[in-house]
């Protein structure tokens, strides 16, 4: 006589479908994020997807392990065929277990912060990988026959307790999901169709969970001899629906205003929750990675698809931010400002950065064949008294040959300014001066200062950025940052265009009162991230385009 | 009485505080076709599956081919076909599929039997089981039940939803299987038409209690018809006033009874104009219509 396991393995997977795939939503949304969204965060949902939820699945199994028989009406065939109670159950326990490790494995794959969390732990050599594994099967299987044990009136308090559990998870997971989704986006993300899509998973698979768990409450509740009757469409739709509806706005009231991509901070700090200050971020002009910095003197490449990857990290113990990153034009080198040190970091080649000299500022050349950065000395200028004494920068900029390496001082003055940029096209620098003033110092002929007219005078700058755009002719877009008159430690940002050949600036667009750590500008699209606290908005220059052209 | 099929002596099953079986004592002997003939509600089904196995029975004792079904395991499965009026089929499985699932399962199956029987009644192997009619359904149950040659088949009412027709095939399947194998049938119904077709033997089940039980004609010898010119008064207990006009009145009683000459003296004029055996359906009336002698 052969043992027909493989239809009676199938006939468990066809009438337990329901309970088997009941993590496929939730896997197919993590997934979707974990490709499109580098999704990476939310540690503790490990625990929570690969223990707890099983956990509660795995008594529920049990429970309901002749439930469904009973439901179908196919309990009596199969029990009087020649085949022994130990025999079903084992098949149905070993169905079960299969399905519920599955899913454990799937939620630590996704849920963790590396692709490969699970097989690293089972190979790291020890004993602990399989030690973890054991004490998750011996988990769900006492999970699994507790439920089994538990029939007859003990069977209703199971379920009471079982239910709000159920409900709790479905509901934490929907609601920190449907967070999650409402919050996070990846930094280029122009579509709204995958987070609405997930928006709809997370919405359908909890709907779904709660209706079930009313159900069955309502049954408990009117001691329903047979899951077979239904109670009343009202009673098991109006409350799943009333409390989506409370879900949702209690998430909408935590959502506002739409943030952006807040799990790169995260990931990239290696912080549970996003929680720095500021962030300059970067766009290489030739793809679509952007170079993020962050405290503790870290840079790390965000891609579309990728978990951000870290890209350098100081050896120093000193903690500080990396304020000022700059591409090569080609994409290949990275330039940034450590501690007063300038550095560049082949990006190409897994190489430690090269210190290049000691300044601030570094910018390139329009071709990128060489950097110039600047390095200041401040002393004041004499005066009958104190109070009169003026504090002036003396700038040396410094010219570093990209083929040959060679760093020879370039250029100096006197000026009291910052954000320098520089035109070598047309033989000049820009900067902005304290006072409000687009300054542009010609080189050709002598040192000339000329102030550009079009820009708002008379309103302190509290910072300055120079962004060039290649396309469709050499220009710069400068953003302009003013203390916002009405509301403290919030900023109005106007952003121009500036002609370089003309001297002359554009106007393309402004906010105002905004409570921002920091702003990224797509120089080639005109998108921007506005970011506070490591959550990023996404606005549009409005017809970019055409003003560029 | 050894070598019966069934034997239960003072079956009780509860379900909470409902009493459902009160004390059930039924022997089945080999060879016979024996039906269970109850109203709804009766303990019919809660019979029939104590006697599976299938649930716990709360007392008494209960004796299949030999076992208590309770403790036994698939060794008393295999002589046992059972079909329950669900079918309980798997409704995903193609026909194909069930056969194999159940052919597999049992040391002995008449695959012959199994091919023809389809054949005879249209059953294409691909088919779907979710897609079969209910009469479709309950042949394909009985086949499966059939095939693998089972001591004791027992049916819990499979005839229920049936049309005339698909009724009159599956009792034809019955008869003639019985004639075939000399197989016990034990089956449960409140159909006297499917009884008197084909069973030998009867138990009127009614209140938790085995009311009457035994050969076909004796249990239907059991109860006496008499019509009288006039209507009686204060009948005794084991007398049932079945009808009563201006013409006088029809009652039924134990045949064994001998009371009757003394209840019609009691009654003045009235007299005895007819005396004969109970037609069935008089003795399911009698025995179910107050006739629980609990």
């Amino acid at each position: 006589m052969k043992f027909p396991r493989p239809l009676l393995l199938k006939k468990e997977l066809h009438q337990n479908s329901l309970f088997y795939l009941f993590p496929l939503p939730f896997v197919l949304a993590l997934a979707v994020l974990k490709i499109t969204c580098a999704f990476a965060g939310l540690p503790w949902l490990i625990p929570l997807f690969s223990v707890g939820v099983p956990f509660t699945l795995a008594v529920a199994y049990g429970l309901q392990a002749f439930d469904i028989e009973e439901d179908q009406q196919t309990r009596d065939f199969l029990l009087v065929k020649p085949l022994s109670i130990l025999r079903i159950v084992t098949e149905k326990y070993l169905i079960g277990l299969t399905i519920l490790l599955f899913w454990a494995v799937t939620f630590w794959w996704l849920c963790g912060s590396s692709y490969f969390e699970l097989p690293q732990a089972l190979s790291v050599g020890s004993w602990a990988g399989w030690l973890i594994l054991a004490g998750i099967i011996l988990t769900y299987s006492c999970s699994f026959l507790a439920g089994l044990w538990i029939q007859g009136p003990k069977k209703l308090l199971a379920v009471l307790l079982l239910t709000p559990l159920m409900l709790g998870w479905a509901f934490l997971a929907w609601s920190s999901w449907a967070t999650f989704f409402l919050h996070n986006f990846t930094l280029q993300q122009t579509s709204w169709v995958i987070p609405l899509f997930l928006i709809v998973i997370a919405f359908a698979v909890s709907g779904s969970i709660i209706l079930l768990t009313f159900q069955t409450v309502i049954w408990l509740l009117q001691q329903r001899p047979s899951l077979r009757e239904t109670p009343g469409l009202t009673c098991s739709i109006l409350p799943p629906v009333l409390l989506l509806l409370l879900g949702l706005l209690l998430n909408l009231a935590l959502a506002v205003p739409l943030r952006i991509s807040n799990f790169i901070g995260a990931e990239l700090f290696g912080l549970e929750k996003p929680a720095f200050w500021t962030l300059e971020g970067a766009w290489n002009p030739r793809n679509n990675l952007l170079a993020v910095s962050g405290p503790n003197y870290r840079i790390a490449l965000a891609s579309l698809g990728k978990t951000p990857k870290v890209l350098y990290q100081s050896d120093t113990e000193k903690k500080g931010i990396i304020p000022v990153l700059a591409w090569s034009p080609r994409g290949d080198l990275l330039a940034f400002e450590e501690d007063g040190k300038i550095y560049l970091l082949n990006t190409r080649e897994k190489q430690k950065p090269v210190w290049v000299g000691n300044g601030t500022n570094p910018c390139w050349s329009q071709t990128g064949e060489a950097l110039l950065f600047a390095s200041a000395e401040s002393y004041t200028t004499e005066a009958p008294t104190k109070e009169h004494s003026i504090l002036l920068f003396h700038q040396v900029f410094y010219h570093v040959d990209i083929k040959t390496g060679i760093v020879r001082p370039y250029l100096e003055f006197d000026a009291v300014g910052n954000h320098w940029t520089w035109d070598d096209a047309n033989d000049a620098i820009w900067y902005v001066s304290p006072a409000g003033e687009l300054v542009r110092v010609t080189l050709k002929e002598g040192f000339s200062f000329h102030p550009v007219p079009g820009v708002p005078s008379g309103r302190p700058i509290i910072y300055a950025r120079f962004y060039r755009v290649n396309h469709p002719s050499p220009k710069f877009i400068v953003t302009l940052y003013y203390l916002n008159q009405n509301k403290r430690q919030h900023v109005d940002v106007y952003f121009y265009l500036l002609d370089p050949v003309k001297a002359m600036i554009k106007p393309l667009h402004h906010e105002s009162g905004l409570n921002l750590t920091t702003l990224i500008l797509h120089p080639q699209t005109g998108t921007y991230l506005l970011g506070r606290n490591g959550a990023f908005t996404k606005r549009q220059i409005p017809k970019f385009r055409e003003v560029l052209q | 009485m050894s070598g019966d099929m069934i034997q239960c002596s003072n079956l009780k099953k509860n379900y909470g505080h409902k009493k459902v079986l009160k004390g059930v004592d039924l022997n089945i002997p080999p060879g016979t076709i024996y039906a269970l003939l109850g109203t709804n509600g009766a303990g019919k089904t809660t019979l029939i599956r104590t006697l599976l196995g299938l649930i716990p029975r709360s007392s008494g004792n209960v004796n299949i081919l030999g076992s208590d079904p309770w403790q036994a395991g698939p060794n008393l499965r295999q002589r046992i076909g059972y079909v329950s009026e669900e079918q309980g089929l798997y409704g995903w499985m193609k026909i194909a599929q069930i056969i194999k699932f159940c052919r597999d399962l049992y040391p002995k199956w008449n695959s012959g039997f199994v091919a023809s029987s389809l054949q005879r009644f249209g059953l294409a192997e691909n088919t779907r089981i979710r897609t079969l009619s209910k009469g479709q359904k309950v042949r394909l149950a009985l086949i499966l039940a059939l095939a693998p040659e089972p001591d004791l088949l027992i049916l819990d009412e499979p005839m229920s939803g049936l049309d005339p027709l698909a009724q009159r095939d599956f009792l034809k399947i019955l008869q003639q299987d019985a004639e075939r194998t000399g197989r016990t049938i034990f089956f449960s119904t409140h159909d006297l038409h499917d009884v008197e077709t084909i069973a030998t033997h009867v138990a009127i089940l009614f209140n938790g209690r085995i009311q009457a039980t035994g050969a076909l004609d004796a249990v239907r010898a059991s109860i006496r018809r008499i019509r009288t010119t006039g209507q009686l008064k204060n009948l005794p207990p084991q007398v049932r006033e079945l009808e009563v006009n201006k013409d006088g009145g029809v009652y039924l009683l134990p045949a064994a009874d001998q009371a009757w000459p003394e209840i019609t003296g009691a009654n003045g004029d009235c007299q005895v104009v007819e005396d004969s055996p109970a037609l069935l359906e008089e003795v399911f009336l009698y025995y179910c219509a107050g006739g629980d002698k609990a």
